[in-house]
C-alpha cells in the first residue's frame, strides 16, 4: 500500500530568541546581504556552504529536527511521544505547513487538518452562519461542501436558533460547540492531533478522540502526539519516540513508551531547573531511584483505588546535608497537582545524611480517582527555603469501575441519612 | 485538492511549484477573506456605508476650502471641490489598503501561526475589497463631474486600468510593510507618517503641472502621481498622457513584482516570527 505520509531527511533549524530575526536591525541587513548570496546559491555554491557551515556550528543555532524519516500509511494511527523539546510540536508545524523545513522533504496525499484549529479564525461579529463558512473555508472545505453540510453541522452544534447571531452573543459553550461542528464536518485524509493545543475540558477531549478514531476506521491516517501514555497505549497502532529532535524508535508502543519513561525518569523539573540547574549530578543531595510497592511489599505500578502505595526513595548526598526535607508530590496526567507529602511535616526529623541511603513512605489509602499519575520529588530543607532537587519520578496507575476525572480529583465516601 | 499529493521541501524550485498551485487550491479563500473584511468593515459602524461617501467628501471639501478658496492654489481648469474629490477618491482608497495590508500578518497572527493558507491572500483580499470603497467614491465623482459638466466617456473606459495601477502599487508596498511589520513592530507606527509623506508626494492638494520639469520627473516616479494626474486630466479634456500612465502602470508592476519577492523570501519565517 502506498505511504500517506512520506518524510524524508526532514529538519529544522531554529536560532534561540526568535527564528530568522535578531530583533537587531543592523544584524539583520547583513543576514538580508547574505541571503542575496544564498538566493544565488547555485552561481556561488562556496558562499553558500561557507554560510551554512557557519550557521550549524553558531551557538545561537540548534537543530529542533534532524534527519527525520518516517512514513506513515493509510489508516495508521501514529503515536509521537517524547520528551519537552524533542521536536513534537516542530514536526506538526512542518506537517501543518505553518513553518517550512530548513532541511528534507515531505510530502502527503490528500487533504491534511490539525485538531487544535478549532475556532480558528472565527469573527466575533460575524454571526454564526457567516463564521461557518468563514472557518470552514479556513481549514480548506470548499463553499460548496460546506453549504452541502451546513444543516448537519448547525444541527451538531445545536445552535439552529442562533445561526443568523453575532457569535460575541454566544455562550462559550455555544461558541466551542460551533467551532468543533465545522471541524468535525471536515473529512481529512490526515488529521494532526496536538493534545498539549487541545485545551478543551476532558469531554471535548473524549469527543477528539472518538472522532479520530473513526475517521481511522474510514482509512485516514491520525497523527496524534500527547503526553499521556495511557492514551497512546490505547489509541496508537505505532509510536514514534523522538529526543532531542531525532527518531529513537518507530514501532511498537511498549518500546516506546517504556523508552520515554526511562529518559524521563529523575530528570531534573521543568520549574526547577532555573533554581538548580538542569544536571543532577550537580545538586548535593538527589533521589537516584525510586520505586512504588503495595503495601504488602510486592512491585506495582497498577493500584486499585483505596489502596495503600509504599514509595522507596534511594537517595545519594554529595555533602553533608543536614535537616533535609524529602517531599513528593502527584500530578496528574493532566498537570494537576493533586497531593503531596512532606517528610519533615509528616513528622520525621532527620538530623543530617551524607552518601546514599533508602527511605520509604507510605501513603494513606489512594483516594484519587481513575487516571495515571506521576510522582516527582523535591528534596528541601526543613523550612522550605532552599530546593537540593527536584525530579521528575515514575507513574502510577488508580483503578476504579465508576469514578474517574469527570467526578473530581478524589472521592471520600460521605454520611448520608434520611431526615 | 483533495486527492493531490502535497510536497513540502527546503528546495527552492519545489516551493515554487508549491505555492503556485496553493495560490489556486486556496483561491475561494480569497473569496471569503474579501466577504469577511467587507461584512466586519461596515458592522461595526453606525452610519456604515455613509462614511465612505463622507470621508472624501469632507477631505476634498476642507482642501477646497483650504487650499482653493484661502490659498488659491491653481486647479488646471478644473471646478474646486472636483479637482480635490478626483484626487482624494483614488487616493483614500490606495492609503487604506496599504495601511491594512501593512498591519495584517500582525492582525491575522492568530491564524497565521496556527493554520497554513497562501499568506498572500490576507493582503490581497484587503486591496480588492478596497475596491468597494472605491467604486462608491467613483460613483460620487462621476455624478459630481456629470453635475458640474466636466464628464467624459473616457473615464469610464479608462478607470479599470487606473485602478489596476493603484491596486498593484498598493499590494506591492502593502506586502513589503506588511512583511516587515511582522518582525519589527516599529513599522506599524512608521506607516501613517508614511502614508503621509506619500501623500505629499502625490499630487493631491496640488497639481502636477505647477511643478518645475525635473521635480515632476521625480514625482511620476510615484505611480499614484500618474493615476491622480490620469484622473483630473479625462475630466478636464477627456484625455490623458499615455506615456505617463504606461510609465506608471511599469513602476506599479515593479512595485508589486518585488513586494511579492521580499513576502515570499520571509513567508516561510512568518509564523515563526509573529
Amino acid at each position: 500500500m502506498s505511504a500517506a505520509i512520506t518524510i524524508t531527511g526532514l529538519g529544522k533549524r531554529y536560532r534561540y530568541g526568535g527564528a530568522g530575526a535578531s530583533g537587531n536591525l543592523r544584524e539583520d541587513l547583513t543576514a538580508w546581504a547574505r541571503g542575496l548570496f544564498r538566493r544565488n546559491g547555485r552561481l556561488h555554491p562556496t558562499l553558500h556552504q561557507v554560510h551554512e557551515q557557519r550557521l550549524d556550528k553558531s551557538p545561537e543555532c540548534f537543530w529542533a529536527l534532524k534527519d527525520v524519516n518516517l512514513r506513515a500509511k493509510p489508516g495508521e494511527m501514529l503515536g509521537i511521544i517524547g520528551p519537552n523539546g524533542a521536536g513534537k510540536s516542530t514536526l506538526l508545524k512542518i506537517l501543518s505547513r505553518i513553518t517550512a523545513p530548513t532541511a528534507g522533504s515531505l510530502r502527503y496525499q490528500g487533504r491534511l487538518t490539525s485538531l487544535l484549529e478549532v475556532g480558528t479564525g472565527f469573527h466575533r461579529e460575524l454571526t454564526g452562519r457567516e463564521n461557518i463558512f468563514l472557518n470552514g473555508s479556513i481549514l480548506g472545505m470548499s463553499r460548496a461542501e460546506i453549504a452541502r453540510k451546513l444543516d448537519a453541522i448547525v444541527a451538531f452544534a445545536e445552535i439552529e436558533k442562533f445561526l443568523d447571531t453575532p457569535v460575541k452573543f454566544y455562550s462559550s459553550g455555544m461558541y466551542v460547540r460551533l467551532a468543533f461542528a465545522v471541524s468535525a464536518h471536515l473529512e481529512p485524509d490526515i488529521l494532526l492531533i496536538d493534545e498539549v493545543l487541545a485545551v478543551g475540558d476532558l469531554r471535548f477531549q473524549r469527543k477528539c478522540m472518538e472522532r479520530a478514531r473513526k475517521l481511522r476506521d474510514g482509512n485516514a491516517t491520525v497523527i496524534f502526539v500527547s503526553h499521556n501514555m495511557f492514551v497512546i497505549k490505547a489509541m496508537c497502532d505505532r509510536v514514534v519516540y523522538l529526543r532531542g529532535g531525532r527518531v529513537i524508535h518507530d514501532g511498537d508502543g511498549a518500546t516506546a513508551i517504556d523508552l520515554y519513561e526511562k529518559d524521563s525518569r529523575l530528570e531534573i523539573a521543568t520549574w526547577a531547573t532555573g533554581i538548580v540547574g538542569t544536571d543532577r549530578d550537580k545538586c548535593p543531595l538527589t533521589v537516584t531511584d525510586i520505586q512504588l510497592f503495595d503495601e504488602a511489599g510486592q512491585p506495582r505500578t497498577m493500584f486499585e483505588f483505596g489502596e495503600r502505595m509504599r514509595v522507596r526513595l534511594a537517595y545519594e548526598a554529595k555533602e553533608p546535608v543536614s535537616a533535609p526535607n524529602f517531599c513528593i508530590g502527584i500530578i496528574r496526567s493532566d498537570n494537576t497537582p493533586c497531593c503531596f507529602f512532606s517528610a519533615t511535616l509528616d513528622g520525621l526529623k532527620i538530623a543530617s545524611v551524607h552518601g546514599r541511603g533508602v527511605l520509604e513512605l507510605l501513603t494513606p489509602p489512594l483516594k484519587l480517582v481513575a487516571e495515571t499519575y506521576t510522582i516527582n520529588t523535591a528534596l528541601w530543607n526543613a523550612d522550605f527555603q532552599r530546593l537540593y532537587s527536584a525530579q521528575t519520578g515514575c507513574n502510577f496507575h488508580v483503578r476504579h469501575d465508576l469514578l474517574d476525572t469527570n467526578f473530581g480529583v478524589f472521592h471520600e465516601p460521605a454520611e448520608w441519612k434520611m431526615l | 485538492m483533495s486527492a493531490a499529493t502535497t510536497i513540502i521541501s527546503a528546495d527552492q524550485h519545489e516551493r515554487l511549484r508549491q505555492f503556485l498551485k496553493d495560490l489556486w487550491d486556496y483561491r475561494e479563500l480569497f473569496w471569503t477573506f474579501v466577504e469577511r473584511d467587507i461584512k466586519v468593515r461596515y458592522k461595526q459602524t453606525a452610519l456604515g456605508v455613509i462614511w465612505v461617501i463622507l470621508q472624501p467628501l469632507l477631505m476634498s471639501g476642507a482642501f477646497a476650502l483650504i487650499f482653493g478658496k484661502i490659498a488659491r492654489m491653481p486647479t488646471d481648469g478644473l471646478p474646486i471641490l472636483l479637482f480635490y474629490f478626483a484626487a482624494t477618491v483614488p487616493w483614500n482608497t490606495f492609503a487604506a489598503a496599504v495601511s491594512q495590508s501593512a498591519q495584517s500578518m500582525e492582525a491575522n497572527a492568530g491564524l497565521i501561526t496556527k493554520i497554513y493558507f497562501p499568506r498572500v491572500v490576507i493582503p490581497g483580499a484587503i486591496v480588492f475589497g478596497s475596491f468597494l470603497d472605491f467604486a462608491i467614491g467613483w460613483t460620487l465623482l462621476n455624478g459630481l463631474a456629470l453635475w458640474l459638466g466636466h464628464w467624459h466617456w473616457q473615464v469610464l473606459a479608462l478607470t479599470p486600468l487606473l485602478l489596476l495601477i493603484q491596486s498593484c502599487a498598493a499590494l506591492g508596498i502593502g506586502l513589503a510593510l506588511g512583511t516587515l511589520n511582522a518582525q519589527y513592530r516599529d513599522v506599524k507606527h512608521a506607516v501613517p507618517f508614511l502614508m503621509q509623506v506619500l501623500m505629499l508626494a502625490t499630487p493631491v492638494i496640488y497639481p502636477a503641472s505647477r511643478l518645475p520639469e525635473i521635480v515632476q520627473r521625480l514625482l511620476f516616479l510615484n505611480p499614484m502621481a500618474g493615476v491622480v494626474t490620469a484622473y483630473r486630466s479625462l475630466l478636464e479634456t477627456g484625455a490623458m498622457d499615455s506615456a505617463l500612465v504606461l510609465n506608471s502602470l511599469a513602476i506599479s508592476i515593479v512595485m508589486l513584482l518585488a513586494g511579492l519577492w521580499f513576502f515570499r523570501s520571509r513567508e516561510a519565517k512568518l509564523a515563526d516570527i509573529l
